[in-house]
């Protein structure tokens, strides 16, 4: 469906996108994931043809998005970063415009609008002014001109950016949903919202592709080394060398806090793909120490790039 | 032809709808009525005191619209960088040149709405003056058609600044400045005496040309000036936003 070979992208001296191909697979959902300033927005500009790349070529269902760019801009339906619409219309009034706009047969205007408002639950709202809704309302009107002339191809950037936790899972439902008749590729920088969504993720970091693959082998690889977080209430002498003793040579470096009543807070790093928790567990129980906390510590998005750029070779 | 008459009608809306051009055109039809008044007014006094009166017609109506030509066309593609919906608009699928002449002929209508309550004139005069006065329909069918030509020039003028700028202050005050140089450039042989200056000022000078049309002859080489050099300023304008794309 979509074909990205080596395209880059330089506005004057900076290279925002840097020789990056992927493809994505009819009926797929691929997640670009990256930092900001990755370079996934101009990503995602490329591929709607609202910008050209410096070199390389883009296909959409086997249009050139220079060549043919009207041909290959009906296959999609793009959803910008921020839901820009006209704030002066009406809801309805402006996803009748956008669906003639993009060339919705006139009888079919109408009944299109019905079903794209119902299926983004913006019916209630079809009379109100786009300019007095709730950011949440307008994403999924954005969200519904994106769909309003039946694209095989959704590009949505950032399509959950600014919403509140509810509206966020809202918005995934919906995107989860649409899987069935469209080829998504989303963008985001919220690394579990991709695992949920995504078959397929294309990791982007300073503009360059650092990684593309299915989500549970991608994640699987990026969580190594596990961290681990315990509290106990033990000396902390007594704690380092109990953990060394524990977990033997899968203990990486360790850190240990004194806590206030005695408490004591050790965080390491764990090689190795058995989850040694049990045995924490276990064995503070023997030693009956009080445990309060034993978790492993979700690496953040940074820590999983620093990972990422010096392990890049690896895992493209 | 679709996609331009659906931009059309949505540039018209947004037109209708703006505050600026509600002021613009109540700025536009208070000019135009003051400068009917003093017409009249001067021509009740004597046919003497009417001497040079289409001239400065002329100087009246085009420093009008170097004013509302830039007022009326800031916002156009401004407004759409400013909010994001640039991206929207270019995203779907249409040609450039669509919509450049969709936002041409938007505002293009909304000029000739604005000249539409001064035909009004003619027949309120007939209905006030004790003896009906003889109106020539070709000098006023010329002036129109002057008004149009050069009105439709300025517009594309500003067009063209909009597209540079997502500030419509920088904007407006570019299509201003565009505007005052071709007017000034009318204007340099009688500061700096060349020879044949005079032909160049009468080549150049849109003022030359409103009295020229309201006196009801149409030059067809200004036509084709104005024409060619409205089409050419929007060519230029649709390169520049293809251009945007590529850097």
């Amino acid at each position: 469906m979509v074909k990205v070979e080596h395209i880059s992208k330089r506005f004057g001296r900076v290279v925002a996108v840097d020789d990056v191909s992927f493809h994505v697979n009819r009926g797929e959902i691929v997640g670009l994931l990256g930092p900001n300033g990755a370079g996934k927005t101009t990503t995602l500009r490329l591929l709607s043809g609202f910008l050209c790349p410096t070199a390389g070529r883009i296909t959409i269902a086997d249009k050139s998005v220079v060549d043919e760019p009207i041909e290959a801009r009906r296959q999609i339906g793009y959803l910008p970063e921020h839901a820009a619409l006209y704030t002066d219309m009406r809801v309805e009034e402006y996803l009748a415009y956008r669906a003639r706009l993009k060339g919705v047969w006139p009888r079919r205007v109408r009944a299109r609008v019905d079903e794209v408002m119902e299926l983004c639950g913006v019916t209630s709202v079809r009379r109100r002014i786009i300019g007095q809704l709730s950011k949440g309302f307008r994403q999924r009107v954005a969200l519904a001109d994106a769909l309003v002339h039946e694209p095989p191809l959704l590009i949505l950037d950032e399509p959950t950016l600014g919403l509140d936790p509810n509206q966020n899972r809202q918005v995934r439902d919906l995107i989860r949903a649409l899987a069935d008749r469209h080829t998504i590729v989303l963008s985001s920088h919220i690394l579990p919202e991709v695992e949920q969504i995504c078959h397929r993720v294309v990791i982007l970091h300073r503009g360059r592709l650092l990684a593309d693959g299915p989500v549970p082998e991608l994640a699987q690889r990026l969580r190594r080394p596990r961290r681990l977080v315990v509290q106990v209430r033990a000396p902390a002498a007594e704690v380092r060398e109990a953990l060394s003793s524990w977990l033997g040579p899968a203990l990486g470096p360790l850190h240990v806090d004194e806590l206030s009543g005695g408490w004591c807070e050790a965080r390491f790093q764990v090689e190795g793909e058995d989850d040694p928790r049990p045995t924490i567990a276990r064995q503070c129980l023997e030693r009956r120490w009080d445990l309060r906390e034993l978790r492993t510590e979700e690496l953040s998005l940074e820590q999983i790039f620093v990972a990422l750029t010096s392990r890049a070779p690896e895992l493209a | 032809m679709r996609v331009f008459l659906t931009l059309w009608k949505r540039e018209l809306a947004a037109t209708f709808l703006s505050p600026t051009a509600g002021i613009v055109a109540v700025v536009f039809l208070v000019v135009c009525g003051a400068t009917f008044w003093a017409l009249i007014a001067s021509l009740a006094s004597g046919p003497e005191a009417s001497a040079g009166l289409v001239e400065v017609g002329g100087w009246l109506f085009v420093l009008t619209m170097s004013v509302v030509a830039p007022l009326l066309t800031m916002r156009l593609f401004a407004e759409e960088y400013r909010s994001g919906t640039y991206e929207t608009l270019m995203t779907a699928p249409v040609t450039t040149a669509a919509v450049v002449a969709a936002k041409f002929f938007g505002i293009l209508t909304f000029y000739l709405a604005l000249l539409l309550p001064t035909l009004a004139y003619g027949p309120l005069l007939r209905q006030c003056a004790l003896t009906p006065p003889d109106v020539d329909p070709a000098t006023v069918m010329g002036m129109y058609f002057g008004a149009v030509l050069i009105g439709g020039f300025f517009l594309s003028l500003g067009l063209a600044a909009s597209a540079l700028t997502r500030s419509h202050l920088a904007a407006g005050l570019t299509a201003f400045a565009w505007i005052a140089l071709f007017l000034l450039a009318g204007l340099i042989p009688y500061v700096w005496p060349v020879p044949g200056g005079d032909r160049w000022a009468t080549w150049l000078s849109p003022i030359v040309h409103m009295a020229d049309f309201a006196r009801g002859i149409v030059d067809s080489r200004f036509v084709v000036f104005y024409l060619i050099n409205t089409l050419w300023v929007l060519f230029v304008t649709e390169r520049l936003l293809e251009f945007r794309r590529w850097v």
